[in-house]
């Protein structure tokens, strides 16, 4: 029966929003205007595309990044148990080594990746060119 | 509790048991510190060996194990590691034995694809890891370690789909399996959320004991357990989450299809196996019928699979669908289980590890045939295979084994495999299981021996001058793919056996 | 321990011979063909057995060993042979040699894989003459349809795929057909193995259980039924032997004699063991269909045979019209009937395996098969033409050559037989064919061999080389010597199929 309760719940949700836009859609006044279908209404006109490239080395920075942030959240609980996990009576081969071989399998990976060159910031040439050109203009 | 208190797992005994998990992330690992140390010499050949080694060690490892019972009733049970959340025992070594096997002969065979290619090492070390975490899928026994190792086997593959960076079909297809798996992980872990909101656990065992106690939270189960078999469907590539499958085997790189279709789909159903017969036994009769669903799947996806698999006319679509025909095929190893049926059902989910065994080794083998093709660039639809038997006989007569072998002709291991599962179906009283699937393999007989009549009946249509180049590594992986096919019917024995017991043991 | 050998020898020959370049692969392969042929001579020597091996009669060379466990029943690896196969193992190796041999003109490309296929085949023919245990056989049975699918659909004529699928799917489907009842029977008799003598004397010993609500005596009937058109694709019969001439003419000469000689038997010899011996009482209770069927076949086949102006449509329709005769024979249930069925499998294979060598021959030297594009070839390759001759007169039933002791022992057992009502007027219409087949024959022979001499291709006729002649006088030579001492299979046959008339009760 709790069911039907969460159900009659949801349909209300769905129905009072749609509701809200019937309504108004109903009532307002139709005024058709250019300005009103630009990007920034009452704002900058806008110029160029809208379509922005980022170089793609900015992702391999940030996954990078996330890796690191992520092993953070598995280091702080560690870090917190750590004293008193020693205090009673673990031994160091359950209490540091796990982490340590946890740090050791990211640090082949980042060595690895740093090898191969993915935190190396190369600059594109057609990237340089695109900057001067539109310094230039 | 506090998490001191925990009786800690001796860790050489853990890591022995896990021996070919650590076997497999050890020499994922060496792939790196050797592509590390030298990252701009040609090293194919080196990496190539590394992780063929590694994979074969553990592939050792693991029927070392079996053979000496590891974590089976004769010597004292399943093993249990780190409280529980992992568990060794047959089943998973079982299906380790499927991904190794797997995961070697497309190392073998990626020698040859990737010889130009100008950075391997991501190649074998995302493929080993992507087995490492599947070995770790088919030992998982808590909901928390069956997700994180499903993420960690499914993150290396999105980035195996999409290897061919400049190619589109690769990257599209790495894109649509990325997207499809993205929102079914997030329902997967919102459905292990409900479990554990009306279970209070993640632990399968202490899940089955405290579903007798759900009373009303029943709603909240079903369908969290929905949820958690909508992650498995996924995986598995079964209707109706198998929208990707087409897509993205037959984008990828042709040995990463092989991977994908063969080890990756033998990991979802290891995972299901173990938590819908562990865990979810006792809601068949409590929160929801689950084993009626997997029925109904395995219906529309064994039809489904094998009928859009006969409309294509591109050779590896078509293996594509055949492939989530399949699955429908295994899914039956779920769906013949009922409460109460212990025998029955050890005899019918053991057929369904038999079958992903032996699909292991055809399956792997018709893809990579298939890579074959790809490197000697001749083409992709059937025409364009016109008389490739006359050019390249043996690797021709190997796909004619596996092509045969795949439609379950009596000839090749891909028969009793079968013919175990519809047995076992029956004699779980699902009839109409066996019947729907023993119509659609006949039917799959059509689309498979076009294959094998483009290959040896038609006459060369184009130009075949690129097939005199010889790839060794792909030869060997193929021939011994189908070797293997052709001498899993004569030793289909131990393999049954092994599954059913190892089923049995789940069940128990 | 000789069956195992054998078959490993035949498999590894093939193997072997698949691996050698093309110019080497005929002379290998006639010659490991030769040694299958000592092996079962030899077996034929030290053949001391007697009875049927499925009713509890000694099977000779017999030897078991477990091979897996389904569902509580036992698979085995069970071979032996009795008075029933042991001819056809004969057979087997005999016609594989020769169609080897004959081989050597006709086939002039991918030699190895030919030869290799042609060595594969035999070997699993030798296994379904030689299996006991259904599912070997089963495996053998289905692993014969696979070179000969190769053999027709590489090395054919110009529709040689339609030809050869037609081929793969007619005789799949009907294997699936056969497959599903036979475990349906299985499934209701309480046997813990898939041996064919135990099944046969559970049944024997009225031990159906009902299946699935359907009761044994149903049970009984369907599977039969089931079974029977099962193997009738295989044998061919009327009217489900449309796949046979188009794969006779579209195949190559050797395939063709192996096609005709041994592969039909197969359907026969299946027939014979699963239909007539183990369910007796479901054949007679269809005798007047059968019979129907078996002289339609007879009538029917004879004259389609009379329409062809293709000489090989003209040998390939006569089969199905022989095959006519083997199964009036079988259904006769009578001493002589099955006795003389079973002998005129083996004198047809040979009979049957000359005719269409001795066509291919003929094609070889004028590269047409149509009788109007030639006329009067006996001055031109007398040897040939004299042996295609006397194949015809062995095919119409001439006496002291094999098929005429084999249609005479069948007739003599269906006219008197008591199983078959009427049995008198199916003899009777079935001898009429007999006429047909001298009828057509004769007209074919009259214009391509005879009155003057002319070819309508271009091609310089000449005499017939050795290596052709050879396997044709030897194969005439085995009609001959068959149909002077018939019993030197004939005794042992009857042997063998005198207990399946016990075990029906006398009829």
């Amino acid at each position: 029966m709790s069911w039907i309760a969460i159900g009659a719940l949801a349909l209300v949700g769905i129905a009072i929003p749609l509701a809200m836009m019937a309504v108004s859609a109903l009532l307002r006044p139709a005024v058709p205007e250019q300005s009103k279908s630009t990007t920034y209404e009452s704002g900058e006109i806008p110029t160029g595309s809208g379509h922005v490239q980022l170089n793609i080395q900015y992702y391999m920075v940030a996954l990078l990044f996330v890796v690191f942030d992520i092993e953070t959240v598995m280091i702080f609980p560690w870090a917190v148990m750590y004293r008193s996990a020693l205090e009673a009576g673990t031994p160091l081969s359950q209490a540091l080594l796990p982490m340590l071989i946890f740090v050791g399998i990211l640090v082949v990976g980042l060595v690895w990746a740093w090898r191969i060159g993915a935190v190396e910031w190369t600059t594109s040439l057609r990237a340089a060119t695109q900057k001067t050109e539109r310094q230039n203009t | 509790m506090s998490l001191l208190q925990i009786e800690p797992t001796s860790w050489l005994f853990a890591l022995s048991s896990l021996g070919p998990t650590v076997v497999l992330v050890l020499s994922a690992l060496a792939v790196l510190a050797i592509d590390s140390l030298s990252p701009d010499a040609r090293s194919n050949t080196r990496l190539a060996a590394t992780a063929a080694a590694g994979t074969l060690i553990a592939l050792g490892i693991t029927v070392w194990y079996l053979l000496a019972g590891t974590g089976q009733p004769a010597t004292g049970g399943a093993i249990s590691l780190f409280s529980g959340a992992i568990v060794v025992d047959g089943m998973g070594l079982f299906f380790t034995a499927i991904f190794t096997s797997v995961a070697a002969l497309v190392v073998v065979a990626s020698y040859d694809y990737l010889e130009d290619d100008a950075n391997p090492a991501a190649f074998y070390s995302l493929l080993l890891f992507a087995t490492t975490a599947m070995s770790l899928m088919a030992v998982a026994n808590s909901l928390a370690t069956v997700f994180i190792s499903l993420e960690m086997a499914s993150l290396p593959s999105y980035a195996l789909v999409a290897y061919l960076k400049t190619n589109r079909g690769s990257v599209e297809a790495g894109l649509k399996y990325f997207l499809i798996g993205a929102v079914s992980a997030a329902v997967f872990a919102f459905g292990i959320s409900l479990v554990y909101a009306a279970t209070g656990s993640l632990l399968l065992p202490d899940i089955a004991t405290a579903i007798g106690d759900v009373t009303d939270l029943a709603g909240i189960l079903g369908v969290g357990i929905l949820m958690v078999a909508g992650g498995f469907l996924f995986k598995t590539a079964s209707v109706p989450f198998h929208f990707w499958a087409p897509e993205a085997y037959e984008g990828a790189p042709a040995p990463v299809s092989a991977f994908l279709s063969s080890a990756s789909k033998a990991a979802g159903f290891a995972v299901a196996f173990r938590v819908f017969a562990e865990a979810f036994m006792p809601a068949l009769d409590v929160a929801v019928d689950w084993g009626l669903l997997f029925g109904i799947l395995a219906v529309v996806t064994m039809v489904l699979g094998n009928f859009a698999a006969a409309t294509q006319t591109n050779v590896k679509r078509m293996l594509a669908y055949s492939s989530i025909g399949h699955a429908g095929y295994a899914l039956i190893g779920l769906a013949a289980v009922t409460a109460g049926a212990g025998a029955n059902n050890a005899t019918v989910m053991g057929a369904a590890m038999a079958h992903l065994l032996v699909y292991g080794f055809m399956n792997t083998g018709a893809f990579l045939f298939i890579a074959m093709i790809e490197r000697w660039g001749v083409g992709r639809t059937f025409e364009d295979y016109a008389g490739i038997g006359r050019k390249a006989p043996m690797a021709s007569m190997a796909m004619a084994v596996f092509m045969f072998s795949l439609a379950g002709l009596p000839l090749f291991g891909g028969f009793f495999s079968k013919y175990f599962l519809f047995l076992g179906a029956i004699n779980a009283g699902f009839w109409w299981l066996a019947a729907v699937g023993a119509v659609t393999s006949a039917l799959s007989l059509y689309y498979y021996s076009r294959v094998v009549k483009a290959l040896w009946l038609e006459e060369p249509t184009g130009n075949l001058d690129a097939l005199d180049s010889k790839p060794t590594g792909l030869y060997a992986a193929v021939i011994v793919a189908g070797v293997i096919t052709v001498l899993l019917l004569p030793g289909f024995g131990p393999v049954i056996e092994t599954a059913e017991a190892a089923a049995a043991a789940v069940f128990a | 321990m000789i069956i195992e050998a054998l078959l490993a020898f035949t498999f590894a020959a093939a193997l072997l011979v698949f691996a050698v370049p093309n110019r080497y692969a005929h002379k290998l392969a006639f010659g490991l063909s030769l040694v299958p042929i000592v092996g079962s001579l030899y077996m034929w020597s030290a053949f001391e057995a007697g009875g049927n091996a499925l009713t509890g009669g000694q099977i000779a060379f017999e030897t078991v060993a477990p091979w897996l466990e389904v569902a509580g029943y036992q698979l085995q690896w069970y071979v032996g042979v009795d008075g029933i196969s042991l001819p056809l193992v004969v057979l087997t190796t005999f016609l594989t040699a020769l169609a080897i041999m004959s081989a050597w003109t006709p086939i002039d490309d991918r030699q190895s894989q030919f030869y290799g296929l042609m060595l594969l085949m035999e070997a699993n023919l030798i296994g379904v003459f030689t299996a006991l245990d259904f599912f070997l056989w089963f495996v053998f049975w289905e692993a014969v349809l696979v070179p000969m699918y190769f053999l027709i659909g590489v090395w054919g004529g110009p529709r040689r795929k339609y030809a050869a699928i037609k081929f793969f799917v007619y005789t799949n489907i009907a294997s699936l057909v056969m497959f599903i009842a036979f475990m349906a029977l299985v499934f209701s008799l309480p046997v813990d193995s898939f041996g064919l003598p135990e099944i046969t004397q559970s049944l024997a010993a009225g031990e159906l259980t009902a299946f699935y609500g359907l009761p044994a005596e149903t049970l009984a009937l369907v599977v039969f039924a089931a079974m029977f058109v099962g193997f009738a694709v295989k044998v061919p019969v009327v009217p489900v032997h449309t796949w046979l001439p188009d794969a006779h003419v579209e195949a190559p000469t050797p395939a063709s004699v192996m096609l005709a000689g041994v592969l039909l038997k197969m359907g026969t010899y299946a027939l014979l063991r699963f239909n007539f011996t183990m369910l007796p009482e479901q054949a007679s209770a269809f005798a007047i269909p059968i019979g129907i069927i078996a002289v339609v076949s007879v009538i029917y086949g004879a004259m389609l045979a009379l329409a062809q102006t293709d000489l090989k449509r003209i040998v390939a329709y006569s089969s199905v019209s022989s095959m006519g005769y083997v199964i009036l024979g079988l259904i006769a249930f009578t001493e002589f009937g099955m006795g003389g069925a079973t002998f005129q499998m083996v004198a047809h294979g040979l009979i049957s395996g000359l005719m269409f060598m001795a066509v291919g021959v003929i094609y070889n030297a004028t590269h047409t098969r149509i009788v109007d594009d030639m006329s009067g070839l006996a001055d031109r390759m007398p040897v040939a033409v004299w042996i295609l001759v006397a194949g015809a007169f062995a095919y119409m039933g001439l006496p002291l050559m094999a098929g005429f002791a084999g249609e005479f022992f069948i007739f003599v057992g269906s006219f008197g037989s008591t199983a078959l009502p009427y049995a008198p007027v199916f003899t009777a219409l079935a001898m009429f064919g007999i006429v047909i087949v001298a009828g057509y024959l004769l007209l074919a022979m009259q214009r391509t061999l005879f009155g003057p001499f002319r070819l309508e291709t271009d091609y310089e006729l000449t005499r017939a080389p050795m290596h052709d002649i050879a396997p044709l006088v030897a194969l005439l030579g085995a009609i001959v010597l068959l149909g002077v001492a018939p019993s030197l299979f004939f005794d042992m046959i009857l042997d063998a199929t005198v207990p399946i008339l016990e075990l029906g009760g006398g009829l």
